[in-house]
């Protein structure tokens, strides 16, 4: 009879350890398995944003742009971003759409041009984001993850890009809040593995999703830094698919 | 004419608009006014004839221009937008020879105060007009088609600014003047990267050319004729050139095109043709008379019909980014006639001066390599530039036509230029370099190189300066080659607004 109460202790035992333990300690894949599903809550969004680029004497230069999102679960995000200021690059558009589709519009030739993925090492408009940190797309498509640290607030990842994918960061490590799974910091390596860039990210909480309100892009190479502040957010707002389209990215944006 | 078709045309847009339901807008109207003022200025650094159009001297400005650039854009409401374009130009002249030239026009202008306006574009775009999808542009407008980087082969439904070819002034490469019509889209609704446009533009317009070209075509026949003068005896003759058979401002000599694009296997395809004219003057009639006192030399050239079908791609494989568009030409079927008199009679030779098909294409692909704000480097071939045709061989015994030059054959253009952007976007380095070969056979003299290093700077956002050296060399036959003898030196300074 003791024996038998022992083995039905150890069961109840055994099971808490199997239904709790594995329910806390997430893999880094499923770590970043919820990031993304953070990052593509919404089902569109809008947006404005102002770029401060400050070099390392402190001199700074502004660029104001307008974005609009779609949000997708099983695939790469849409992306449209057009240049409201300065004026020598106002209406430039950037469309990125799954499969690697990108589409830049020159308007002062009026015309829009293909660009291939070898374009997402290319600074964006001189910032310290490139087109790859602007292009959107599920982290854990492209990325392996490992928890290298847990602390109660955070987790810390190791992501190194897998086989085949175009994305510029060989590694990274990712500071991931356990609130809300969103990443408030990121060192991003060279191919030689040497700290290039370090992200900073804040966060708030807008129509119940929680999204970036601001972020700081340091170069560490190049002392060069490059801070976001995103505006006017608004999701689920009913966006169009065409507004993804060459025709709305040759709108002419409005100035206020 | 002009006035009263243009009349017309306006009423006919006004009574399209009025007509038809437009979708009611959510906006606001809305209006921004922005543009760029610029200064080029460009000095010879050696002396030469500039291919027979532009002699000069070391040290000459070749072309200096400050222009004005204002652009009004807007929307009516969120599917009715607007954009205005109009360009003030002063060109600084370089030679005073006259005092009439100096003297006041009929109007305010003289060669010191020589000040053009250019109306660029004047139109209007109305979104999802009849079903959602459907988009009319209706003005004054420049329609680009293909894919190609800098120069496409299929895009020909607005004629070629050729006035400024030779200016090398960046901002008119290749540029294509605007025309007056309609163009209208339709994006699938199944898939909204296919899309069908049609094109009307109401009538021909000749591309503008480089100035000096009239009697660089007088000069070119009257060589022919003292050729044939000295030959039998004769003194020299007089040349004149002529235009003839110009398409008439009508309707049936419209300009149209359609084309449909899509995306296939991650690929952006487009299929295309176009039906209007050849925009540049081909000969029709060269005229020789050897019964006068003093013989003469007349040309007469027209326009003939010209039909482009093409097709273009652009995508990329394993990262890197290529480009291809074919253009088939197909001319119109034209005699030429060379009549020659003479005291014993008349002599005529009758031919085609294009009669077959032939083929235009482009082929490129460009690639960033990591290298600190990343390397950009862009490779093209290009068979066969705006202004060159493939002549039968029947023209080319009767006028020399198969060569290589401004209206000449078909050459073969091989471009690369590397680019790299320091300090943020700040400072731009560019290096062309630009092979023409005219034939393969005899290499050596016949190809001709252009090397342009560039620099490009930012000082404070909303200017830009840019310098850059232009290096040509080679045969004399060849296009560029005529121009070896002309390198130069530019500065571009422009302000944004």
């Amino acid at each position: 009879m003791k024996r038998k109460k022992q083995a039905i202790y150890s069961i109840i035992i055994l099971s808490l350890f199997v239904a709790v333990g594995p329910a806390n300690a997430l893999t880094g894949d499923e770590v970043l398995d919820k990031v993304d599903a953070v990052l593509s809550a919404p089902t569109d969004g809008t947006s404005t944003a102002k770029m401060t680029l400050v070099d390392k004497s402190g001199n700074t230069k502004e660029r104001r742009l307008q974005l609009w999102t779609r949000y997708f679960r099983d695939k790469d995000d849409w992306s449209l971003t057009k240049f409201v200021e300065p004026a020598e690059i106002r209406d430039l558009g950037f469309l990125s759409l799954a499969d690697d589709k990108m589409y830049l519009y020159l308007p002062g030739f009026d015309r829009v041009r293909r660009i291939a993925s070898h374009a997402r090492k290319e600074s964006f408009a001189g910032s310290d984001l490139s087109n790859d940190d602007l292009s959107t797309g599920r982290y854990a498509d492209h990325f392996f993850s490992k928890i290298t640290k847990e602390t109660d607030q955070e987790y810390v990842l190791e992501l190194t890009r897998k086989p085949g994918s175009n994305r510029i960061y060989p590694r990274s490590i990712v500071w991931v809040n356990k609130q809300n799974f969103t990443i408030p910091r990121m060192d991003l390596f060279d191919k030689n593995d040497k700290l290039w860039k370090t992200f900073e990210g804040e966060y708030g909480q807008i129509q119940g999703y929680w999204t970036m309100t601001s972020l700081t892009m340091t170069d560490v190479q190049k002392e060069h830094k490059t801070i976001m502040k995103i505006e006017d957010i608004q999701f689920d707002v009913g966006l169009d698919e065409k507004t993804f389209s060459q025709r709305y990215l040759k709108r002419r944006v409005k100035v206020d | 004419m002009i006035r009263k078709s243009s009349f017309c045309f306006a009423v006919l847009s006004f009574v399209l608009v009025a007509l038809f339901p437009v979708p009611e807008g959510r906006a606001e109207p809305y209006v921004r006014l922005g543009g760029t003022a610029k200064l080029y200025t460009s000095v010879f650094t050696e002396g030469g004839e500039g291919g027979g159009l532009f002699p000069h001297d070391a040290g000459d400005f070749a072309l200096t221009r400050a222009e004005l650039w204002l652009k009004l854009n807007g929307y009516a409401s969120d599917n009715v937008s607007f954009r205005a374009q109009a360009d003030f130009i002063y060109t600084a002249d370089m030679e005073y020879d006259d005092l009439s030239g100096i003297e006041a026009g009929s109007g305010f202008s003289s060669e010191v105060q020589d000040f053009d306006i250019n109306f660029r574009e004047a139109s209007f775009k109305i979104m999802d007009l009849f079903v959602p999808g459907m988009d009319l542009i209706v003005g004054r407008q420049r329609t680009r088609w293909g894919t190609s980087d800098e120069y496409n082969v299929i895009d020909n439904l607005n004629p070629v600014d050729y006035a400024n070819l030779y200016s090398f002034d960046p901002d008119y490469f290749v540029r294509h003047e605007p025309m007056e019509g309609f163009t209208l889209e339709y994006l699938f609704p199944f898939d909204f990267d296919m899309k069908v446009q049609g094109v009307y533009f109401l009538s021909f317009k000749p591309s503008p050319l480089p100035a000096g070209f009239e009697s660089f075509l007088a000069l070119q026949q009257k060589q022919g004729l003292d050729d044939l003068t000295s030959s039998i005896g004769l003194p020299p003759g007089t040349s004149s050139v002529a235009l003839e058979n110009v398409p008439d401002y009508n309707v049936e000599n419209g300009v149209f095109g359609i084309r449909l694009s899509g995306n296939v296997l991650n690929f952006d395809l487009g299929l295309s043709y176009f039906r209007g004219f050849q925009t540049l003057p081909l000969p029709e009639t060269i005229l020789t008379d050897l019964t006068g006192e003093i013989p003469s030399i007349a040309g007469f050239y027209g326009y003939p019909r010209l039909d482009v079908f093409g097709f273009d791609l652009a995508g990329e494989i394993y990262s890197v980014g290529i480009w291809a568009e074919v253009g088939v030409y197909i001319p119109e079927k034209r005699d030429t006639v060379v009549l020659v008199r003479t005291p014993r009679g008349d002599l005529e030779d009758r031919f085609m001066l294009l009669e077959r098909p032939y083929t235009k294409f482009t082929v490129g692909f460009d690639y960033t390599f990591g290298i600190g704000e990343g390397l950009y480097w862009n490779v093209q071939f290009n068979r066969g530039f705006y202004d060159e045709f493939s002549y039968t061989d029947e023209a080319n015994e009767a006028l020399g036509v198969e060569q290589s030059g401004f209206l000449g054959k078909l050459d073969d253009y091989y471009l690369t230029f590397l680019e790299y952007s320091f300090l943020s976007d700040t400072l731009t380095v560019t290096l062309n370099f630009l092979l023409e070969v005219a034939e393969y056979s005899d290499f050596s003299s016949n190809n001709t190189w252009l090397i342009t290093p560039e620099v490009a700077f930012v000082p404070f956002d909303g200017t830009s300066i840019e310098i850059a050296y232009i290096a040509i060399n080679g045969a004399a036959s060849t296009k560029l080659g005529a121009f070896s003898d002309s390198d130069l030196v530019y500065v571009l300074m422009k302000a944004f607004f």
